[in-house]
């Protein structure tokens, strides 16, 4: 059953019932909300996730609830609780969409140690992943979004699963996230995409999520090869410029961009080294993106 | 009644059940317990030890392994500032003794296997405390930012210095010059626990096994706080375990409480491992126990109350109470760290002083 199967109603209904055990990539989410915010943006941006009513094992059980207290008459807010814990400082109601997000994320990040993760998007074209780790503000999630517009797999906009067993990917794909000038690009890019709920400003200005490809929500089952290590950065007006980097750059610059390398001490650096060995890496600049495509496209013909 | 709903995952813990005999809606709420008390790592050793982790259902098993990741890296870290301590230690003639999670695991102690803990912590005479802290801060580690008042609550009336922080490494360190605030109504000799104190592994020093038993009894049931309630618990129901290993002197045990005056956290820990963990105690010590030393009021009631505050914070221990049951026993706490007129002029403090001089030294 996916999540398209329920009627709007239904799903929230379910969520703010018993609630719905929601797969996305490898994980299980248990997710119980009564806010409409958050069931509408499930309904939405989640339509071909796999969902249950009765799942004996769960990996994250998540809570996502109005704030109760005095403080709430003045400006309603919504917390997030993960296994009975309140792991970050509520955020207004109108961002719920966005701290449900996050926090799947959190779960992730915090949790699921047998993956290097990295902070970086990744998506894949025949049979090669292209990793593009980055600081927030370099545009890539943008370019992340405008390749899965053009056909590319999405395995994830944000966190990328290494395996330490094989450094194979492991795709992690739910909806995009974007931010503030980077809506607009989109939606002039992409003008079929589906857009969730606009959080307005949040710590990161405003928030805006995109509907993943059903064929990339189906496909997570099915681990992906790096092949290519791309540093982008956006520069308004500038050429277009790939400039291939050295093993060790990548390896240092990938270090950088993981939640928990020092964590997994050997673990990490096997997985790395392997990873980085089967990948060709490129400092790459671009500012249009048909051009920024194309270049990609070349480098996993 | 919540003792039940943690049945399956202490069971589990002391081997008293089997991975084969557990059903996957059993290991939802293991897995959830077992994250909520920090005791995933231990989990994962302790089936590791016994065979059982290839029983463990596929969609259960990532959980465990990625708990074990962690707490090497616990491991890893711990011998590393260990690493940096002993040449400042030896420079001083003194010797390094770990106490509580670090002792555990540098002892080798099989039940502290996959353990977590957040600071490191120490004992040392109090007449060299002050030597010791300026020949670790030219080492990196500096006192963490506190009020005059703060510096001297701890200086004065507790058991340890207020904790150091490492400028680089963000490591934290506890020193303690006796495991009771100086102010506690009970008053055990350090100099004891330093005459019996075991090097475990070369230049690495624990209290001994009877005194360990007797601290872990004593930090978790003379506290405040009961956040790791379980997990310390625990701890105290696997050095039993592992003391019946060889041959153990229950009576040691008992005779070492009484002259150390920590007959009453003996007394607490031992009935409460066995209620939870089914600890082998022998019913004959927990009789003898009770000749020793009693508790005023009468024990169902403090049942009431401890029953409450060891379950780790997890929706499913939610009894009606327990929030009652956490700010007596905070309480209680205090009570047994100070003298009633000291308290008072504490509590004094910290409610209305403490905020102030906050607000000062933020502006």
């Amino acid at each position: 059953m996916i999540v398209s199967d329920f009627s709007a109603q239904e799903c929230a209904n379910q969520l703010s019932g018993s609630g719905l055990a929601l797969n996305i990539g490898p994980f299980w989410c248990h997710i119980q909300s009564s806010l409409s915010s958050v069931s509408s943006h499930i309904y939405q941006l989640y339509p071909d996730a796999l969902v249950t009513k009765d799942r004996e094992f769960i990996d994250f059980p998540i809570k996502i609830a109005r704030k109760s207290g005095l403080r709430g008459w003045v400006k309603p807010l919504a917390e997030f609780t993960f296994n009975g814990d309140v792991p970050f400082t509520p955020l207004s109601l109108n961002q719920s969409p966005a701290l449900a997000e996050w926090g799947i994320n959190w779960c992730v990040s915090a949790h699921a140690h047998h993956y290097l993760i990295l902070h970086a998007a990744v998506v894949e074209r025949n049979g090669k992943a292209v990793i593009m780790p980055a600081p927030s503000g370099s545009g890539k999630s943008t370019l992340c979004t405008a390749l899965v517009s053009r056909g590319w797999r999405l395995l994830s906009d944000e966190l990328t699963l290494i395996s330490i067993e094989d450094s194979m990917l492991q795709p992690f794909a739910k909806p995009m996230s974007l931010k503030n000038e980077s809506i607009q690009v989109i939606k002039d890019f992409w003008p079929e995409a589906v857009f969730g709920h606009l959080c307005t400003d949040t710590l990161k200005g405003c928030v805006t999520h995109v509907k993943p490809p059903a064929e990339s929500v189906r496909s997570t089952s099915q681990m992906a090869k790096a092949a290519v290590v791309v540093f982008p950065q956006y520069k308004q007006g500038s050429e277009l410029q790939l400039v291939e980097k050295e093993k060790a750059y990548a390896y240092m610059s990938l270090v950088e961009n993981a939640f928990n390398y020092h964590l997994l001490g050997a673990h990490a650096f096997h997985a790395l080294s392997r990873l980085v060995k089967q990948s060709d890496s490129y400092d790459f600049v671009y500012s249009d993106l048909d051009e920024a495509i194309a270049q990609l496209e070349w480098l996993v013909r | 009644m919540s003792l039940t709903t943690f049945q399956p995952l202490c069971a589990l813990l002391t081997g008293d059940v089997k991975v084969k005999d557990l059903s996957l809606g059993e290991w939802n709420l293991i897995v959830q317990q077992g994250r909520s008390a920090h005791v995933l790592g231990m989990l994962y050793s302790r089936l590791s030890l016994r065979g059982q982790l290839a029983d463990v259902p596929v969609s259960v098993q990532w959980h465990l392994e990625a708990a074990s990741i962690v707490s090497d890296k616990y491991l890893r870290d711990t011998w590393s500032e260990i690493k940096y301590f002993l040449p400042v230690f030896s420079s001083l003639g003194q010797r390094l003794i770990l106490l509580k999670g670090a002792a555990y695991v540098t002892s080798d102690k099989s039940c502290a296997v996959g353990r977590t803990f957040s600071d490191i912590d120490i004992l040392l005479p109090k007449e060299s405390l002050q030597a010791l802290e300026s020949a670790l801060q030219w080492h990196g580690w500096v006192g963490t930012n506190q009020s005059a008042y703060d510096q001297r609550y701890y200086r004065e009336w507790m058991h340890e210095i207020p904790p150091l922080i490492h400028v680089k490494r963000h490591t934290v360190i506890d020193i303690h010059h006796t495991i009771l605030p100086l102010t506690a109504a009970l008053k055990p000799v350090a100099s004891k626990l330093f005459e019996s104190a075991q090097e475990v592994v070369e230049g690495v020093w624990t209290l001994s096994d009877i005194d360990i038993l007797l601290h872990s009894a004593t930090h978790l049931f003379m506290d405040t706080e009961f956040d790791h309630a379980f997990r310390d618990l625990l701890d105290f129901d696997g050095l039993i375990r592992s003391s019946l290993e060889q041959e153990f002197d229950w009576q040691a045990l008992l005779r070492r409480g009484a002259e150390m005056d920590l007959m009453p956290p003996l007394y607490y820990a031992l009935r409460y491992s066995h209620r939870m963990f089914n600890t082998p105690i022998p019913k004959e010590v927990l009789v003898d126990c009770e000749h020793r030393w009693q508790p005023v009021l009468p024990i169902r009631f403090m049942d009431m109350l401890f029953d409450r505050v060891i379950m780790p914070p997890h929706n499913s221990a939610k009894r009606k109470g327990t929030v009652l049951a956490r700010k007596l026993l905070f309480v209680r706490g205090h009570y047994l760290r100070m003298p009633f007129g000291l308290l008072v002029r504490h509590l004094f403090h910290k409610a209305f002083i403490s905020p102030y001089e906050k607000e000062s030294t933020a502006k």
